[in-house]
């Protein structure tokens, strides 16, 4: 018999915003959103599925809370539980649907599937194990606190009881949980899949790195708001005849930033803010900003307002002429409720460039150094991986982009001119004898790669990817190397890595740097360092303009540990380099793009040296007033979070 | 004339502040004395203060004490009040100058004080409680940090509430009763003519909000953090009874209705149940049984912060020389931003301008890096300025790795070029030339008319004709 197909998807009740506007008039009758998310079929109770799982254990209350079981079919006829704060399966089903829709967002953007980061081990043996799940636990804490935990490859939620006054739309002494905020839900599963794709980015060695994780988390969160168009629809008709001077949307994403304001309070008053009179009032950029916001949360805030920004030009930009139409002509709409159908379309516009530009976004992390990023970085990077999925800017989606960051004085480093075409990664040529080694690697590799595509579990594509990885590492080994040893040297160069030992790395100014031998005691100045193949991954990526478009990537780093004499200590400090490759994959795999972080740049090390060691104020993990206690080079999640 | 000014700024060994601050008047004078503490109650501690006391009482020569100010409720401001009693009563207080916040019969005072002490009861017992079941529990290492607040309340053992008894101790030291000092309220110094010199009290702020956070919502009227994280000990505390065996029945609806807790939850269809899943050996590394007890880290830091916001801020105004010495405590960004609002009875006297004039700056809290407003330290006048900074490197705290950075590097750069490198701290380590022991040094100072004398146990700064 054959068997039937599973429904495509899975709906879901859930809030779209923070529960406390189910209690209020105006909203609740919105408030209660259907989530649509991929059909898992094997799902267990938990919810537990294929990607992540809800252990709704409560340690501070000593109890298990009931997993539930969306198959059930009282349940599932229901559409899940019934919406209630009070009720902890809801609160299961919450997180689970927040969770599966960023997820979702993610796959269809990068044309893969999402692999968490592996489990690093302490022994050795058992270093990079793969993760099938992310754990889930909306009842981890008892303050206002939620935080992705990179060591136990869990979200971990807290609840609070607000303060007795009124505040918002909070019950005045009533229980807040984070894990009911699709805000924070969102933002937090984003740091987990950002960290499965670049997991140098949790290491802190320029200002912006600690405030991209944030940052980018805030964005996918805020677009995604944007993508509930009953959401939208509710703003843009309560906003009346305040259309045409597009501040609704601007109110709903304030709104946001005050629903993450106990977690984060940044980004309350980035993007715009309420005067006395209440009347919302968008904050204009100044282009000193990105040189005078240091700290990671304003200046994770400042990259949110940046997008938001794109934003609202885009919407500005497309939605003119529907004003226009709706005013005969004038563009200045009569006071007075506007109408319905006008509401709609513009709310469909909205939602359609906000998802647009969520995976602009989102695609935009594959052409993204491996480490070490800046703001200019991930502008090259949104430009780039939206000319590959849109030849022609229809909607002006670039310009958009490049307008704001422009605005707040984001530019990316050695640029002369600063236009979509020089923002552009430069494409990779190789002169003989590179591109020979290239063409003999791509060639030996080539069917193994084909073979990716075919695999049916992500374990089985994780386990494959792992055995390219080694087979690729073999291949620009220099010890085993049969050509020209210099060939290699230079395409290693071209990549921004190295066969060369440690001394020559920078050349006469190495002399003055010991260099230490990792997980060992002791200086080793001859060391050749190891050429780690972080990802290999194919891609099927839909484009805008709904071609298709089949790429691979592959990321490649080296480190170096170099020895710092700091405050009369001798300290450690961890030097990276490498490239991400964006190779197209046709009938010849070709390197397309090389996004480079050069390790023998000396500049690049002396910049990182001095962030880290001599301008200590600038500490990210900034849990007191005096009191550091975590690394410096290393973000922690739980200390960013603290209010 | 002017007035002739002494200031010994005691010297201890770890993080505290202790200034005697002489003024003469010709035949008339004034001794004061801002804060005596040090942060620890050891022995060591308790003999080093007892140290300083004694040399304020030989240098006083019989006259008494005419004002001492305590500035905020920690250790390392006001514990030698408490252990030094006997001493300072053999002194002699005339009169004893606290913050508003002090005052047991100021309403906002008094529910302030109440809210903190309803936290700081149940934080103390919840740090206790954990403290014994960590160590109980073999899986996991005792307690990673390290806060002030709360490794002073757990270090001092039998004695958790020393800084407030300090200062029950050093209202009833006075001969007069307290005054409670308002900001925005300008103040003569006993037995000197006020045209002369005048002090003008800028903190703690009177608006709550401002005592800790620096934008607060609108319409608030009361203090929404203190009063969360207040709650939010006291549900910590219910978990930490009830992880302890404690079998009470408060709470048992919190966070839901406790039909909806089971010990165990039931088995699933075809599942091995999420229970034995999260017991399971190889899934232990993905455990979270006490991750949420570091929730009391942040609430001790809360603490912390909250009382050197509370801080008694003032400044000194020489008058002739239109000369001002700043000592804002260990007050923070919120108690630094509101001085701006003050309006002061004398109409042509703006905060501003005492910031420009200020010429000796007491550096806010040991040079933490957010106890120095930045757009208050560049207001002070490059090439006028002195600094002393009551820091001691070799404070345990500060040397160990990744130990509190005091000062902060930034701040302490600027501060050298502000200052010409005239800066005094407590372990005598100077960055810049300012040592007064080289003839370098001595003219930096004597560039502004300052007389330094190092001694082991203070420095003492002396400028005339004020």
């Amino acid at each position: 018999m054959q068997k039937k197909p599973h429904p495509a998807y899975r709906r879901i009740r859930g809030y779209g915003l923070d529960p406390g506007f189910s209690t209020r008039l105006d909203t609740a009758g919105i408030n209660e959103v259907l989530y649509k998310i991929p059909f898992e079929p094997e799902l267990k109770s938990g919810p537990c599925g294929e990607y992540v799982e809800v252990v709704d254990y409560d340690p501070a209350s000593n109890c298990w809370y009931e997993p539930v079981d969306l198959n059930n079919v009282d349940v599932a006829s229901q559409l899940g539980v019934v919406a209630s704060e009070g009720d902890p399966q809801f609160h299961q089903q919450m997180v689970y649907a927040v969770a599966m829709k960023t997820i979702a967002h993610f796959e269809v953007a990068l044309g893969r599937k999402v692999i968490w980061s592996p489990r690093h081990h302490k022994e050795a043996d058992k270093d990079h194990e793969y993760v099938d799940k992310i754990r889930i636990y909306p009842h981890a804490l008892r303050e206002a606190n939620a935080y992705y935990d990179e060591s136990k490859k869990a979200l971990l939620f807290g609840y609070f009881q607000a303060a007795s006054q009124l505040r918002g739309t909070n019950y005045p002494g009533g229980i807040v949980f984070t894990c009911l905020s699709p805000d924070i839900v969102a933002h937090e599963m984003t740091h987990a899949i950002l960290d499965s794709i670049h997991h140098r980015y949790l290491e802190d060695t320029n200002p912006d790195v600690a405030a991209f994780h944030e940052g980018f988390s805030d964005i996918v969160a805020l677009l995604q708001r944007f993508t509930f168009i009953e959401i939208v629809e509710h703003q843009l008709y309560q906003a009346d005849g305040r259309i045409d001077n597009y501040t609704a949307l601007g109110e709903l994403a304030t709104q946001f930033g005050e629903a993450l304001e106990d977690n984060r309070g940044a980004l309350r008053s980035m993007i715009g803010k309420w005067n006395e009179d209440g009347k919302w009032l968008p904050l204009t950029p100044n282009p000193d900003d990105y040189h005078t916001m240091l700290e990671p949360h304003d200046r994770g805030a400042l990259l949110v307002a940046t997008i938001f920004d794109a934003f609202q030009r885009l919407f500005r930009n497309t939605t003119q002429d529907l004003l226009r139409i709706a005013s005969q002509g004038t563009g200045v709409l009569p006071s007075g409720r506007i109408s319905v159908d006008l509401v709609r379309r513009l709310a469909r516009e909205a939602q359609r460039i906000a998802e647009y530009l969520l995976q602009i976004c989102i695609r935009a992390l594959d052409y993204c150094p491996p480490n070490d990023i800046t703001f200019g970085d991930y502008l090259r990077a949104l430009i780039t991986a939206d000319l590959d999925a849109a030849a022609e800017d229809r909607g002006g989606y670039r310009l958009a982009l490049i307008e704001a960051f422009r605005a707040r004085g984001i530019f990316p480093e050695r640029l002369l001119t600063f236009s979509a075409a020089s923002l552009t990664w430069d494409t990779a040529h190789f002169p003989e004898p590179q591109d020979k080694v290239i063409k003999d690697i791509a060639t030996r590799l080539k069917p193994k790669i084909r073979e990716l595509r075919d695999c049916k579990t992500r374990k089985e594509l994780f386990e494959k990817s792992r055995d390219l990885r080694s087979g690729l590492h073999e291949e620009l080994d220099i010890r085993k190397f049969a050509g020209k040893p210099e060939a290699l040297e230079s395409l290693l160069n071209q990549l921004g890595l190295t066969s060369k030992p440690v001394s020559q790395l920078f050349g006469e100014k190495s002399k003055k740097l010991n260099f230490l031998k990792k997980g060992a005691k002791g200086l080793d100045n001859t060391q050749i360092p190891k050429i780690e193949v972080h990802m290999i991954r194919p891609a099927e990526r839909v484009n805008r303009d709904n071609t298709m478009i089949e790429q691979v990537l592959i990321s490649l780093t080296q480190s170096v540990h170099v020895e710092i004499d700091h405050d009369g200590k001798k300290q450690e400090m961890t030097f990276r380099g490498g490239c991400t490759l964006v190779l197209k994959a046709g009938a010849d795999i070709d390197i397309q793009y090389i996004v480079r972080k050069n390790l023998k740049s000396f500049e690049r090390f002396e910049r990182q040296r001095k962030y880290q060691f001599e301008d200590p104020d600038n500490a990210v993990a900034l849990t007191s007033t005096y009191d550091q206690p975590t690394s410096p080079a290393t973000l922690n999640f739980k200390h960013l979070h603290v209010h | 004339m002017g007035i002739d000014v002494t200031i010994r700024m005691y010297r201890l060994n770890e993080l505290g502040d202790c200034f005697f601050l002489r003024f003469v008047d010709g035949e008339k004078s004034c001794n004061m004395l801002v804060d005596c503490g040090s942060f620890r109650n050891s022995k060591k501690s308790i003999a080093r203060l007892t140290e300083i006391v004694t040399d304020i009482k030989k240098n006083l020569q019989g006259e008494n004490l005419d004002v001492v100010m305590g500035t905020h409720q920690h250790n390392d401001h006001v514990n030698g009040f408490y252990h030094c009693k006997d001493l300072f009563q053999r002194i002699g207080i005339n009169e004893v100058w606290l913050s508003w916040l002090d005052n047991p019969s100021d309403k906002l005072a008094k529910s302030t004080a109440d809210e903190f002490s309803r936290l700081r009861k149940a934080l103390t017992e919840a740090m206790q409680l954990r403290s014994t079941k960590l160590k109980q529990g073999a899986d996991r290492k005792a307690a990673e940090f390290e806060f002030l607040e709360a490794s002073a309340i757990l270090a001092a053992g039998s004695a958790p509430v020393v800084p407030q008894d300090a200062i029950d101790t050093l209202r009833k030291l006075g001969k007069r009763d307290p005054q409670y000092l308002m900001p925005g309220k300008t103040l003569p110094l006993p037995n000197i003519d006020p045209s002369k010199l005048r002090l003008h009290v800028l903190g703690p702020p009177r608006n709550r909000d401002q005592l800790h956070d620096v934008t607060p919502g609108a319409g608030e009227s009361y203090d929404k953090h203190l009063q969360a994280a207040s709650k939010s000990s006291h549900r910590l505390l219910d978990a930490l009874k009830l992880a302890s065996g404690n079998n009470h029945r408060e709470g048992r609806d919190y966070p839901f209705n406790k039909r909806y807790k089971v010990s165990k939850p039931s088995k699933q269809n075809g599942r091995e149940s999420v229970y034995t899943h999260y017991r399971s050996r190889e899934n232990a590394w993905r455990k979270i049984d006490n991750d949420w007890m570091d929730g009391l880290d942040s609430l001790a830091l809360y603490m912390d912060t909250y009382t050197n916001n509370s801080s008694l801020a003032f400044a000194i105004e020489c008058v002739k020389s239109g000369k001002v010495l700043l000592f804002p405590a260990d007050a923070q960004t919120g108690n630094w931003l509101s001085w701006r609002d003050l309006k002061w009875s004398d109409p042509n006297l703006k905060t501003d301008d005492l910031l420009k004039r200020t010429s000796i700056y007491k550096v806010g809290h040991h040079g933490s890096h957010n106890a120095t407003l930045v757009a208050a330290l560049e207001m002070m006048s490059e090439g006028n300025l002195s600094a002393l900074l009551p820091v001691n490197k070799n404070d345990s705290n500060i040397k160990k790795e990744n130990g509190w950075r005091m000062p902060a590097a930034k701040l302490e750069e600027r501060l050298l070029q502000k200052t010409s490198g005239r800066i005094l701290r407590h372990d005598g380590v100077f960055k810049g030339d300012g040592d007064p022991k080289t003839a370098k040094g001595k003219k930096l100072w004597n560039k502004v008319n300052i007389d330094v004398r190092e001694e082991e146990l203070y420095y003492e700064l002396v400028a005339e004709n004020l």
